[in-house]
């Protein structure tokens, strides 16, 4: 990471450019799996949001209306498929392999090019967001023209903008999280289990499993200090226009930012001492 | 080597051998001290309390689900902890399933005189997730104890067959899905529908309606892993249905045994 530094010293144009470059591979790639495409890249995220919509519509006792408490079946259900499209920009853990290449030694040959290992994560954080919003973006039009009630269309350009910068700086730190978690194995021998857990603590508090309004209110004050409840929770409140989220905008915009940085500082951390630590022949 | 005419008891003795093995295997590898071992119970835990977390919030505010009451989906949570639990005990090899055809690491499979299904999703073996059982096992007696249905001595038979039903529906799904990444090589297909396949059943399959429900009980048969027993156990079926279920989620695991078996044949070494 610190040579991530000292490359955008002598130039961010040509370490942007690498990016770039990295991230046309990557989605040269996962094209390339035809089947596997169609699942991880086009359903990805899709099915738990698509469950908990057919929990509530089978649920008994939500009132149609708003209830005193901000209930509705109409609100939790649109919640939930907004849920679905703007959680598929969300980075996901799996979209990165560091973990596997240091237990299996691969990453040795990224010491040696002249440029950080940290392109290759970025080039895939960039192919995600462009592969994720040219999916996204043509479905949540359709779904809004067809199914307004249930799929509401973003209320005005600049809810749709303030939530789009909320997912983004939050899919970044999601980034950065996973990351350093990948990072753990040039200590550990597993890996995935602190992946999984973390991704499902995440989604919990991201307001990824439950709509927020069921949740308590000292709950949702808990969330409201970690990076996943800005990075999706608040953005789909924002895109349906609720100016409690509106007025909200700047504490997430702060937060989400205070999280990048110390995310940032955490995986610098993180890589540089492992690499003192690696031996390079696997772990 | 195996008898030519081997029976039945003798070939279920011999995987009950090879188990025994595989069992001791894992205990020695996991025989020191380390924190993968904290980690896999905990992550557990977590995605036992995550589902906990959720219904017991979404209860606060709505009375059923599909006609599932609070203590119901207690039970039945019980019953996908006990599937999780089996799944993570004896069958987490099976998630490498890609890679190892892709790289052809199944040639000691191929070699061996036994169900391949078997020699090869069981062979690791994790002590940790042996604790994930007993805390499986704890909250579902604790969720079946405090269900209004209650229960007695003579349930304990009922009981047994329902745990039974689950690891054979878990383990016969796992095959199934396995069978497909023979056909299409580098989709690691298995690992996505085994992830679509927690999302889609750890809920009542009520909430897809009639139809949902014999679609994801019968046809892509992802109840059989805990729902089956679930509702068995609640008395969410009837007798019929219950009796039912009871041949087809066996059936159901010969058949994915099998077909395991048969798609193993197009297995090539190396990808040559």
């Amino acid at each position: 990471m610190s040579t991530v530094a000292f490359e955008f010293a002598r130039g961010p144009a040509r370490l942007s450019r690498l990016v770039l470059r990295a991230a046309a591979w990557e989605l040269r790639k996962v094209a390339a799996f035809r089947a596997g495409f169609w699942l991880k890249e086009v359903f990805r995220n899709l099915a738990r949001p698509l469950v908990m919509v057919c929990v509530l519509m089978s649920a008994s006792g939500l009132p149609q209306g708003v209830a005193g408490d901000g209930v509705s079946l109409q609100h939790a259900v649109a919640y939930m498929v907004v849920v679905a499209l703007l959680e598929k920009l969300v980075f996901h853990d799996r979209c990165l392999d560091l973990s596997d290449q240091i237990f299996q030694g691969y990453v040795t040959k990224y010491f040696t090019m002249p440029f950080p290992y940290f392109v290759l994560p970025a080039g895939r954080f960039v192919q995600h967001i462009v592969l994720q919003a040219a999916i996204v973006v043509p479905a949540w039009t359709v779904l809004s023209l067809v199914v307004p009630a249930w799929c509401p269309p973003p209320a005005d350009w600049s809810s749709a903008a303030m939530a789009l910068c909320l997912v983004l700086l939050g899919s970044a730190c999601f980034l950065l999280f996973y990351f350093t978690l990948h990072a753990l194995a040039f200590w550990l021998d597993v890996v995935w289990t602190t992946l999984v857990m973390a991704r499902m603590i995440a989604l919990f508090c991201g307001g990824m499993v439950l709509p927020p309004m069921f949740l308590p209110e000292r709950v949702q004050a808990a969330f409201a200090w970690t990076f996943p409840w800005w990075t999706v929770a608040v953005p789909v409140q924002l895109a349906a226009g609720s100016s409690e989220a509106r007025a909200d905008f700047g504490r997430g915009l702060a937060t989400l930012a205070c999280w990048l940085a110390a995310l940032s500082i955490l995986a610098a951390v993180v890589w540089a001492r492992g690499r003192r630590r690696y031996a390079g022949s696997g772990m | 080597m195996s008898a030519p005419f081997e029976s039945a008891w003798g070939k279920l003795a011999r995987h009950a051998r090879i188990a025994r093995a595989y069992a001791s295997i894992g205990i020695v590898r996991r025989a020191q001290f380390r924190m993968e071992f904290f980690s896999q119970v905990v992550m557990d835990l977590v995605f036992y309390g995550v589902h906990v977390l959720l219904f017991e919030f979404l209860y606060r505010h709505v009375d059923s689900v599909a006609g599932w009451s609070l203590a119901d989906v207690r039970v039945f949570l019980g019953w996908l902890f006990l599937s999780d639990a089996f799944m993570m005990v004896w069958m987490s090899h099976a998630w490498m399933l890609p890679e190892d055809i892709k790289n052809g690491n199944l040639d000691s499979v191929r070699t061996r005189p036994v169900q391949p299904a078997f020699l090869y999703m069981f062979q690791k073996f994790s002590l940790e997730a042996c604790v994930n059982m007993l805390i499986a096992l704890g909250w579902l007696l604790w969720a079946v104890d405090a269900h209004p249905r209650g229960w007695s001595a003579f349930d304990l038979p009922l009981f047994a067959w329902c745990v039974l039903l689950c690891w054979m529906g878990r383990a016969a799904i796992m095959a199934l899905f396995a069978t497909v990444e023979f056909v299409l090589v580098n989709g690691e297909l298995s690992r996505v529908l085994n992830l679509l396949a927690v999302d889609v059943n750890d809920h009542p399959l009520d909430i897809y309606g009639r139809r949902g429900r014999t679609l994801l009980l019968y046809f892509l048969p992802l109840g059989a892993m805990n729902y089956a027993a679930a509702s068995i156990w609640l008395g969410k079926c009837g007798p019929l249905e219950a009796l039912g279920l009871s041949l087809f989620v066996p059936a159901l695991l010969v058949a994915g045994f099998a077909l395991f078996a048969r798609m193993f044949r197009r297995y090539e070494s190396a990808m040559s």
